[in-house]
């Protein structure tokens, strides 16, 4: 799969885009990123500061910001806001504990001015484990519905299998024109 | 002088103008995020199943329509009756070349038709993909969706909205529309009352919800910073 090939089953796009990945921590960010990218997902360790994916293809540039999402480091987030185009959130549907705690973090986010309209895609990751919520209750838990000001989308993933990756992908892409 | 009366002007338009909310909605495959592409003129834009949200604006005569395109699959539908407080119609698209589905659909809609915010408001059916020859007639969708029976004011309207380029868009997309309007405009006024005052109500209610989590939030909080102490 590959997010080259993402990239080339592009049309005529052009120019660059600049996409923020974040969630809480443990939720599969680094793992998604480089499951896209067809790395070794086994020696992940939590992200201190961020990751930058940066691709390239035909005049075409895109830059994914991975930011790591330990308690710690969330108030830093704010620093990478500017000029996004678009927001994935990861959340681990199997962490029920936390759900609260990932739509607290999710709703100061669409709040900030910065991301004002920015389309938001999110990964409801580790869908592979026993017990993971299910995308629709993940966007009910979350209040996606009361979203009016941005396209949204949910999808149902796991990075570990690698299902749903290429999906959510294709859609954030499509919103980055 | 002049500026006294363009505001005068201005305000006289924004008197005439009117808004309009519209919830797109129909199983998944049924068309429904093509056939907004094409009314917006995009007619060469793949679509992929939608699993969320997506507003567009249209200009129908007098009346800006903002139109929320949702995910017909079937793990979305529950989420549906979320929006219909904000709506003051809905456009309801069916695969017609696809009978088979016709008792799911007529599910789904008898579904969104049970919440109470639907109650007297307008549908607008697409029987959509009239290009297939397997697609039934605007008739064979109203017993198929077993409209015979619907309370709503509603029209079946034929259609195709796929539009391969170079050939012209499918007139029946905006006849459509023009019903919808036109059957919206005689109550206008009170329908919108209703709408403003019920999405207000929904409005408060997220927010009850809202400040509920972040009082759990904050017990969590507190719990975990006493347990540490200990
Ligand atoms: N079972 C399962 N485990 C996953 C999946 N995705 C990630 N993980 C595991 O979850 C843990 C956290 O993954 P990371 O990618 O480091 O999470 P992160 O969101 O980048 O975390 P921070 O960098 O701390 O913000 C790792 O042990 C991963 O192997 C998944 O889809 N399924
Ligand atoms: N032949 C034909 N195909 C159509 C027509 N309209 C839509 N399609 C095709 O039907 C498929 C589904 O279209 P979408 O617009 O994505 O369907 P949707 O209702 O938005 O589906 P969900 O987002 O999953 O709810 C696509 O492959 C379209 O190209 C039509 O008028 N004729
Ligand atoms: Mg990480
Ligand atoms: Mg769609």
């Amino acid at each position: 799969m590959g997010l080259l090939t993402l990239i080339r089953g592009l049309k005529r796009k052009e120019g660059e885009a600049r996409i923020l990945v974040l969630g809480l921590d443990n939720a599969g960010k680094t793992t998604i990123l480089r499951a896209l990218s067809e790395e070794d997902i086994t020696t992940i360790t939590p992200t201190q500061g961020f990751n930058i994916k940066s691709l390239s293809r035909d005049g075409f540039n895109l830059k994914i910001w991975d930011i790591g999402g330990q308690k710690t480091i969330r108030p830093y987030w704010r620093n990478y806001f500017d000029q996004t185009d678009a927001l994935i959130y990861v959340i681990d549907s199997s962490d029920r504990k936390r759900l609260d705690e990932s739509h607290d973090e999710l709703t100061h986010l669409l709040e900030d001015d910065k991301m004002a309209g920015v389309p938001l895609l999110v990964f409801a990751n580790k869908q592979d484990l026993m017990g993971a919520a299910a995308a629709d209750e993940i966007a009910e838990t979350l209040q996606l519905t009361s979203i009016r000001d941005r396209p949204w989308q949910i999808q149902a993933a796991s990075a570990k299998n690698g299902t749903g990756l290429k999906e959510g992908m294709e859609w954030v892409l499509k919103q980055v024109k | 002088m002049f500026g006294l009366l363009y505001n005068f002007y201005k305000f006289c338009k924004k008197k005439s103008e009117r808004k309009i909310t519209l919830a797109l909605l129909g199983l998944d495959n049924a068309g429904k995020t093509t056939l907004l592409n094409t009314i917006k003129g995009e007619v060469e834009a793949e679509t992929s199943p939608t699993f969320g949200f997506n507003s567009s604006t249209l200009q129908e005569g007098k009346y800006k329509i903002e139109v929320f395109d949702l995910g017909g699959g079937k793990t979305f539908r529950s989420v549906w009756s979320k929006y219909l407080a904000e709506v003051h119609a809905i456009v309801y698209v069916v695969d017609a070349a696809d009978a088979q589905r016709f008792e799911e659909s007529k599910k789904a809609l008898n579904d969104a038709l049970e919440c109470h915010y639907m109650r007297e408001k307008a549908i607008l059916i697409f029987a959509n993909k009239q290009d297939m020859s397997t697609a039934s007639t605007a008739a064979e969708v109203v017993k198929g969706l077993g409209l015979a029976t619907c309370r709503n004011s509603h029209n079946v309207i034929p259609c195709t909205a796929k539009t391969p380029s170079g050939t012209p868009v499918d007139g029946r997309l905006r006849d459509g529309l023009r019903w919808l309007t036109s059957s919206i405009d005689r109550e206008y006024g009170r329908l919108n009352a209703r709408v403003q005052a019920e999405a207000e109500e929904v409005r408060q209610e997220e927010a009850r919800k809202k400040k509920e989590r972040e009082e759990r939030l904050r017990r969590q909080r507190e719990e975990r910073a006493r347990q540490q102490k200990e």
